[in-house]
C-alpha cells in the first residue's frame, strides 16, 4: 500500500491558555473516508481548521501534519498557500459564507482554478462539467448565478463542486449537512458517496451526527476533550464500542434506540476546563466505570489491527 | 373532556406589500398564502409533535395559535375563541434560540418571574425564582447570573422555568433542541416529558428532527408546504406511513448503523418556493408515486383508520 495522504502525528493546538487538541495522530489513505465524531468543544473543528493550516490568529500547532508527506506544520505560509485549494481543499458548513457573494459562480470556479494553465474558456466548460457532476440542473445558466440564487441544497452542491475543482488528494468537508434539511442531508450523503468512487484521495468528515459517520464514512476517530479517545472502522465503533464516552454517545441517540423510550440516556457532567486539562483520563468525571487509576493518563489499548481505545478499563 | 386546543381550517396570508416581489408575481397577487385548511386537536397532557422541512409553516402555526400572527379559520383555546380565552396566561413559548429569546441584560432570576409583573400577579401569589429554577434542574445561585455566563442547555432550561411561571396548560416549544449535543438532548426531553406527566401539561413540539419526535411525541402532524399532509399517533405513523412523504423523511434520516445503510435516494428534488406552489398536490413534484391526477385535484385531509388523517389520492386504508 502507498504511503496515507494525511499523516497527523502527535498535533496540538493551543488558543492562549486553551489545550483546544492535545497529542492527536491519525491516518486517511486514498480513497478512504474517515470520520471526525464528538461533541462540541471536543476540538473536532480547531482540528479540521489545523488540517488546511486556516487556525484562528493565535493559535500555536505542534506536532505533525503530513499531507502526500508534505509536513503543513513545519512549512513556510507561502508553501502552505500553494497547498490550500490545491492538493487539500475544505467544504465548510455554510456554504453561503464559503462563497464570495457580488461575484457569479462562474467568476468564482474559474478563479479556484487560477493554478491551472488553462484558458478561460476551458476553465469555465471544466467548471460547468464539475456542476454537472454534483448535481446541479443547466449548470451552463448556475455559471451566472448569484449564490443567493442558489438554494441551501445547491448551495452546498456549488461548495462540493468548488473544492473538487483541483481534483485535491485531501478533501476535508467540516459538518456539511448540518445546515440542510433532512430531504436534502440525504441528497448531499449520497452525492459524497458517488463521488468517493471517482475522487482519488482522502475525504475527512467532521461531524457530530452518528448518522452521517454510519452512513458515510470507513473508519472512525472518536474525539472528546481535545484527544481521540477512541479509534476503528464505522462497524467496529457502532457495533462494539470500547471506550465508554463512545458508548455512551452512542446510546444517547435517539436514532439508536428503535422503541420509543420516556426517558432517554444522557451523559451528566460536563467537559473539564481545557485551560486545565486533567492529568489523567479527561472522561473519568463522568465515567461510570472510573476508578483511582483514572487519575493517571490512560493507556492507548489496541485492540485490533484498526481498533483502538484510550482507557484503563479496556482489555483487548 | 374538552380540547386543549383546536384548530379547524387554519388559513395564514402575509401581506407582500407594494414591492417588486408582488409585481412579479403571477396575477400580480398582494398576498402569500403560507398554511391553509390545517385541522389540529391537542388534548391536555399530551405532546403533538409538529414535523416538516423549511419553509413548511411550522412556526407560522405556532405563531398563529398564539394570536402572534393574523389568521382566519376557528382556533379554540379550551373551549373558547383565542379573543375570549384565557392565551396568554395559559399558553407560553419557548422559541428556538434560547439565549437570543433572553434579555441579555437581565439576571436569569429576574427574567423567570417576569411573567408575574407582566400579568400584575399579588406578590403572594407568585413563585419564587429559586423555586422556578429548581423545578427545571438548575440550583438557585444560578439567579443571579447572566445569559452569556449560561451553556446552551442551561439557557433552554431557564427559557422552560420562564415558560412555566404562570403555570400554563399548553407550552409550544419550537425546535427545542436545536444547536444541543447529543448527550445534553436527553436532558430537555426528559424534562419536557418528566412536566407533561407530574403537572398535565400540553405540549407542543415542533421539529424537523424526527428520531427526537418519535421519542417526544404522542400525536405527529406532518407539514409539507403550508399544508398538513398526514396526522396520527406517532409509533403508528412511523410503523406504517399513510402519504408518500412521510415514508420519503423518515426513510431519509441517516442511520448511525452501518450495517443499515441505504443504498439508493430516498427522495429527489427540493421543496418549492411558497411563490410557485405546485398545483394539485403539493408533494405531486417530487412524489414517487404520483398520477397525472395528483397535479390536477388538491388532496383532502381523509380519515385513514382510527385517529389518523391523510391527505393522498392514493392512500389506501
Amino acid at each position: 500500500m502507498s504511503d496515507p495522504v494525511l499523516q497527523v502525528r502527535d498535533l496540538s493546538v493551543r488558543y492562549g491558555p486553551v489545550q483546544a487538541v492535545r497529542g492527536v495522530t491519525l491516518t486517511a489513505a486514498r480513497g478512504e473516508v474517515v470520520g471526525i465524531v464528538g461533541e462540541s468543544g471536543c476540538g473536532k473543528s480547531t482540528l479540521a481548521s489545523a488540517l488546511i493550516a486556516l487556525t484562528a490568529p493565535g493559535a500555536r500547532a505542534t506536532g505533525q501534519i503530513a499531507i502526500e508527506g508534505q509536513d503543513l506544520v513545519a512549512m513556510t505560509e507561502a508553501q502552505r498557500r500553494a497547498l490550500r485549494g490545491d492538493r487539500v481543499a475544505m467544504v465548510f458548513q455554510d456554504p453561503m459564507t464559503a462563497f464570495n457573494p457580488v461575484l457569479t459562480l462562474g467568476a468564482q470556479l474559474v478563479d479556484f482554478q487560477h493554478r491551472a494553465s488553462l484558458t478561460k474558456a476551458e476553465k469555465r466548460a471544466r467548471a460547468a462539467a464539475m456542476l454537472a457532476r454534483v448535481g446541479l440542473p443547466d449548470p451552463e445558466l448556475a455559471l451566472t448565478r448569484y449564490v443567493h440564487e442558489l438554494s441551501g441544497g445547491m448551495r452546498q452542491r456549488a461548495a462540493i463542486a468548488a473544492a473538487l475543482m483541483m481534483r485535491p488528494a485531501l478533501l476535508i468537508a467540516d459538518e456539511p449537512t448540518t445546515a440542510l434539511d433532512v430531504t436534502m442531508e440525504a441528497q448531499i450523503l449520497h452525492l459524497l458517496r458517488e463521488l468517493r468512487r471517482d475522487h482519488d484521495g482522502a475525504i475527512v468528515i467532521i461531524t457530530h451526527h452518528l448518522g452521517v459517520v454510519g452512513e458515510l464514512c470507513d473508519r472512525v476517530y472518536v474525539m472528546y476533550a481535545g484527544q481521540v479517545v477512541e479509534e476503528g472502522t464505522v462497524d467496529e465503533i457502532y457495533h462494539d464500542p470500547r471506550h465508554p464516552y463512545t458508548a455512551a454517545l452512542i446510546s444517547c441517540d435517539p436514532a439508536h434506540i428503535a422503541d420509543r423510550a420516556e426517558i432517554l440516556p444522557t451523559i451528566p457532567g460536563r467537559l473539564p476546563d481545557l485551560t486545565q486539562p486533567p492529568a489523567g483520563c479527561a472522561f473519568a468525571a463522568r465515567c461510570t466505570l472510573a476508578t483511582a487509576r483514572c487519575a493517571k493518563p490512560p493507556p492507548r489499548v489496541v485492540l485490533s489491527a484498526t481498533h483502538a481505545a484510550l482507557c484503563h478499563e479496556v482489555t483487548p | 373532556m374538552s380540547a386543549l386546543y383546536e384548530v379547524r381550517g387554519l388559513r395564514v396570508d402575509v401581506p407582500l406589500g407594494g414591492g417588486l416581489l408582488s409585481a412579479v408575481l403571477p396575477g400580480g397577487k398582494k398576498t402569500l398564502n403560507i398554511l391553509d385548511g390545517v385541522d389540529l386537536t391537542l388534548q391536555p397532557g399530551e405532546t403533538l409533535g409538529v414535523v416538516g422541512e423549511s419553509g413548511s409553516g411550522k412556526t407560522t402555526l405556532a405563531r398563529a395559535m398564539l394570536g402572534l400572527t393574523p389568521a382566519a379559520g376557528a382556533l379554540r383555546f379550551q373551549g373558547r375563541d383565542l379573543a375570549a380565552s384565557d392565551l396568554r396566561r395559559g399558553t407560553a413559548m419557548m422559541f428556538q434560540d434560547p439565549v437570543s429569546s433572553l434579555s441579555p441584560r437581565m439576571r436569569v432570576g429576574d427574567q423567570v418571574v417576569e411573567p408575574f409583573t407582566i400579568h400584575g400577579i399579588p406578590m403572594a401569589e407568585r413563585t419564587p425564582a429559586a423555586e422556578l429554577l429548581s423545578r427545571v434542574g438548575l440550583p438557585p445561585e444560578m439567579a443571579a447570573r447572566y445569559p452569556h455566563e449560561l451553556s446552551g442547555g442551561q439557557a433552554r432550561r431557564v427559557c422552560v422555568a420562564r415558560a412555566l411561571a404562570l403555570n400554563p396548560a399548553l407550552v409550544i416549544a419550537d425546535e427545542p433542541t436545536a444547536g444541543l449535543d447529543m448527550s445534553i438532548q436527553g436532558e430537555v426531553l426528559n424534562l419536557l416529558s418528566a412536566l407533561k406527566r407530574d403537572r398535565g401539561i400540553g405540549f407542543m413540539v415542533i421539529s424537523h428532527n424526527l428520531p427526537v419526535i418519535r421519542h417526544a411525541a404522542d400525536r405527529i402532524a406532518i407539514l409539507y408546504l403550508g399544508r398538513l399532509v398526514e396526522t396520527g399517533p406517532t409509533a403508528e405513523v412511523f410503523a406504517r406511513p399513510a402519504h408518500p412523504y412521510t415514508a420519503s423523511l423518515i426513510a431519509a434520516e441517516p442511520n448511525p448503523d452501518p450495517r443499515k445503510r441505504r443504498a439508493d435516494l430516498a427522495i429527489q428534488g427540493e421543496i418549492p418556493s411558497l411563490l410557485r406552489r405546485p398545483t394539485g398536490c403539493p408533494f405531486h413534484t417530487r412524489c414517487p408515486i404520483a398520477v397525472p391526477d395528483c397535479a390536477r385535484r388538491p388532496p383532502a385531509l381523509t380519515a385513514f383508520g382510527p385517529d389518523r388523517r391523510v391527505a393522498c389520492h392514493l392512500a389506501t386504508p
